[in-house]
């Protein structure tokens, strides 16, 4: 029977959790980063950005097999000892913190501008990350399943913007490939923070109840999360032209402008009272990470308590960067490092995975 | 056979029953020439006289031709032989003899037999089966469920003949002692989540229990949340379905409506006619609910945000009309939807206490006369009334009444939200509506959940054909419930 208070999850809850924590407010501006490098061809570059969330996936996928039932943390204790081991999640969870509180002060700013200039922007700030925290309070499954709601209203979200494929120019993707290589790698990097958070697989995956399918879910996770992105990057290129795009700081934004329905003046509004549906989702997700970490380091604080203590630190944190040009060069600047720090801490853990020979009884 | 004083098993009884002057004693003798001393005991107004006139009384003290000899086994004799009535019994524990006169069964007692005959005697004078007042249906049946319990039972049994019917006995409350019954079918139903309420039942400790209602809130799991997590029916056909899907039903004495549990969030707006009408109709009716739901929530708050903060969003034909009937408006727009919101609450509850005819007058009154007089006084825009009451007549479309009042209570919170934060107060409202949605369990099983071979049975009502399988959210031994004919059937036309 399926019993609701098994803190298990199942394969494709994962994925949603997945593609939860990486679709935020970083989609918003995508065209804007990668189109600042490599011109009308970002939306290439978006695709060999992917190459990071497959390789993610494919490290997650060698642990798994290995170690089922040991994450990621236990597994950093375990190799690199207990010091050095949790020092390293800490620095895995900052990580969440950024996602948290870069995503949380992102939407605070997008929704400033356009609907909430009412209210300042401190007090939506302290509201969004409430909802964060509530979230996390709830635990998993509760979380699980939210994510697995927004997972289908997000791809109808995502399908909106669509909308303006009839009203595009294709000269604005021409001519295509005539950026160099070189620029094309570079962008990509740029859309590494659209990607991330998907880091959150390490922490989950031995909670899978079904992991025959494991594997193959998360890899239709990480081709939905590249499809999606690229194509609605390539939408804004064929609808705006990279000149308009440089002159929105959300520029996925403006296709969402071309629909026109009767008896609502801007359409826009609608879909950024979705959009903020979905970006409440992630920061819940990104939120619920960080303490899941902390929990491990400190076994005897309780999920719900840990939820309250570090709702301060992420509203405090959150605020330092309530400009968003000062939120760009902080995420600029941090992000290509954290992506770093990623591959080469999973790397290790899962080469000195490979190379131990206990795990191979534990596969059993 | 012993040597036994008759007089201490009626003291046994009499203390057993407390009031005495309920009990009533009546003295006789059976037989001519050496007649055996009997007394029949039983509690006034809850035996039915006539019965024991008739059945007990008549025979034994008028046909019974010769004597009796005080064997051991002239309980069973007079039983057989002279008690004329359905069903009797012979106990040898005073208590069960107490338990069942408090139900209204007679008690024979022989001199010195230490045996207690029980008499089915129950007085049949409860309200007839009639039509459920609440839950009406055009194509369904008419009956409902009455106060009797036995009568309720005997209702569902008519309609589930299978021997996998199992019905378990409660009695709660220290000083009411009333009857319950929780009903299932073994081979459907989840073992641990019977458990689960058969544990639940068993560890309410209070003085007293009069409802089902009362019941419900022991019982729960969530006693803070605003969702309902029993389902209260009075229609036997609906408690039928839910038996089949490996829910359970609580039956009170005294409680003319019967508890479904687990009860989950999406069964509250499947009504019973829905499975009735065909499947394009129920699923159309299916997605107006949906609408209702959440127009119920979204529209004051959505209004409230509209006219507050973002008035840009409002197109500008329809502004300048908006403006103009808001001029020299006194109240703010949140305290101006509050009020609208306070008086048709008024008026409804108002209405569901008065009787009939005067229920009449207080909504015309409330409705046509304080609603015009508003408009004139300029308390009220005509906007704000028309979303007010849009909002009011949308929880009607929800079937079931204490979901219903649920969810106009959600409105409120949203309100407030809008007030403050504008659009993302709703967004965020929805967000946290169903994070608490989810994070409920009732009985162990999850409250709301979206399978995916469920959803032809929550935003329509797809084929009856189609629907082989039981719910997946409700956890059940036997998932098939249909043959596969049916759809080879149709798959041939």
């Amino acid at each position: 029977m399926q019993n609701s208070s098994e803190s298990k999850i199942t394969s494709y809850q994962l994925l949603c959790i997945l593609t939860g924590t990486a679709i935020g407010i970083g989609l918003m501006d995508l065209p804007n980063q990668v189109t600042e490098i490599a011109k009308q061809n970002g939306w290439v570059s978006v695709i060999i950005g992917g190459i990071y969330p497959l390789y993610i996936v494919y490290i997650a996928d060698i642990l798994q097999n290995k170690f089922p039932d040991e994450n990621i943390l236990q597994l950093s204790r375990k190799f690199l000892g207990k010091v050095f081991g949790n020092l390293l999640n800490l620095l895995f969870m900052f990580n969440f913190i950024l996602y948290t509180t870069t995503v949380a002060s992102g939407l605070t700013i997008l929704l400033s501008t356009f609907i909430m200039y009412f209210m300042s922007p401190i007090k939506l700030l302290v509201f969004i990350v409430s909802l964060g925290a509530i979230s996390s309070y709830s635990g998993l499954r509760p979380l699980a399943n939210i994510n697995e709601l927004i997972f289908v209203f997000t791809i109808v979200v995502a399908l909106i913007p669509l909308v303006a494929l009839g009203r595009g120019k294709l000269l604005n993707v021409l001519p295509l490939f005539d950026s160099s290589v070189e620029s094309l790698f570079k962008a990509s990097v740029e859309s590494c923070f659209s990607y991330g958070g998907i880091e959150i697989i390490f922490l989950f995956y031995p909670l899978v109840s079904d992991r025959e399918k494991f594997k193959s879910y998360m890899l239709k996770g990480v081709l939905f999360l590249i499809i999606l992105y690229s194509s609605l990057t390539f939408l804004t290129i064929y609808y705006c032209g990279i000149d308009l795009i440089k002159k929105s700081f959300w520029s996925i934004l403006i296709a969402t402008k071309s629909i026109e329905i009767p008896i609502i003046n801007n359409f826009r509004f609608i879909f950024m009272f979705l959009w903020s549906i979905v970006n409440f989702k992630t920061i819940s997700n990104s939120y619920f990470a960080s303490v899941f970490i902390l929990k491990d380091m400190f076994k005897k604080l309780s999920i719900k308590k840990l939820s309250v203590i570090l709702f301060p630190f992420i509203v405090l944190m959150s605020s330092n960067y309530i400009n968003e040009e000062a939120r760009r060069t902080f995420l600029k600047f941090i992000v290509p490092k954290y992506t770093l720090f990623n591959i080469v801490f999973l790397t290790v853990i899962c080469l000195i995975g490979l190379l131990k020979k206990d795990g191979l009884n534990e596969e059993k | 056979m012993d040597d036994f004083n008759m007089n201490d098993n009626i003291q046994k009884i009499v203390d057993g029953l407390g009031n005495t002057d309920t009990v009533i004693k009546r003295y006789f003798e059976i037989g001519s020439k050496l007649p055996v001393q009997a007394v029949l005991l039983y509690v006034d107004s809850l035996a039915d006289r006539e019965s024991i006139n008739l059945n007990i009384l008549k025979p034994l003290m008028l046909q019974v031709k010769g004597d009796l000899c005080l064997s051991a086994d002239i309980c069973d004799i007079i039983c057989k032989k002279y008690i004329t009535s359905s069903s009797t019994s012979v106990e040898n524990d005073a208590n069960k003899a107490i338990f069942a006169m408090k139900r209204g069964n007679t008690v024979l007692i022989i001199e010195q037999v230490d045996e207690f005959i029980v008499i089915d005697t129950k007085d049949g004078k409860y309200r007839q089966i009639s039509e459920p007042l609440n839950e009406y249906s055009v194509r369904g049946s008419r009956e409902g469920f009455v106060e009797n319990l036995e009568t309720n039972v005997s209702m569902i049994r008519r309609m589930v003949k299978h021997q996998d019917l199992t019905i378990e006995n409660f009695t709660l409350g220290k000083y009411t002692q009333t009857d319950i019954k929780l009903m299932y079918v073994d081979s459907i139903a989840d073992e641990s989540v019977m458990e689960k309420i058969r544990d639940r039942l068993s560890s309410i400790d209070v003085d007293s229990i009069t409802g089902a209602g009362i019941i419900e809130q022991y019982i729960e799991g969530h006693p803070y949340s605003l969702f309902p997590q029993c389902f209260a029916t009075e229609r036997p056909d609906i408690v039928i379905n839910d038996l089949l899907e490996g829910r359970a039903a609580i039956l009170c004495q005294g409680t003319p409506y019967a508890l479904v549990v687990p009860a989950l969030f999406i069964e509250f707006f499947q009504a019973v006619e829905d499975y009735y009408e065909r499947s394009i109709l129920s699923s159309m009716i299916r997605i107006l609910r949906l609408l209702a739901v959440i127009l119920v929530i979204t529209l004051p708050a959505a209004y409230l945000s509209f006219i507050k903060f973002n008035s840009e969003l409002i197109p500008v034909k329809f502004l300048l009309p908006l403006v103009s009937t808001r001029q020299g408006l006194l109240l703010t727009p949140l305290i101006e939807i509050l009020c609208m919101e306070m008086i048709v609450e008024f008026l409804r509850e108002g209405g569901l206490r008065l009787p009939g005819k005067i229920g009449q007058t207080l909504s015309l009154v409330g409705g046509f006369i304080i609603g015009d007089a508003a408009l004139r006084a300029k308390l009220v825009s005509p906007a704000t009334l028309v979303v007010v009451g849009t909002a009011v007549i949308g929880t009607f479309v929800i079937p079931n009444y204490d979901m219903s009042l649920s969810i106009r209570i959600a409105r409120f919170p949203m309100i407030i939200l809008a007030d403050i934060f504008g659009i993302v107060g709703i967004a965020a409202g929805w967000y946290l509506i169903l994070l608490h949605l989810f994070s409920m369990d009732t009985f162990g099983v999850q409250y709301l959940s979206l399978k995916k071979n469920d959803l032809k049975d929550i935003f329509i009502r797809g084929q009856l054909w189609n629907m082989d399988k039981r719910p997946e959210s409700m956890p059940n031994k036997n998932k098939i419930r249909m043959g596969n004919s049916m759809k080879k059937f149709r798959g041939r036309h």
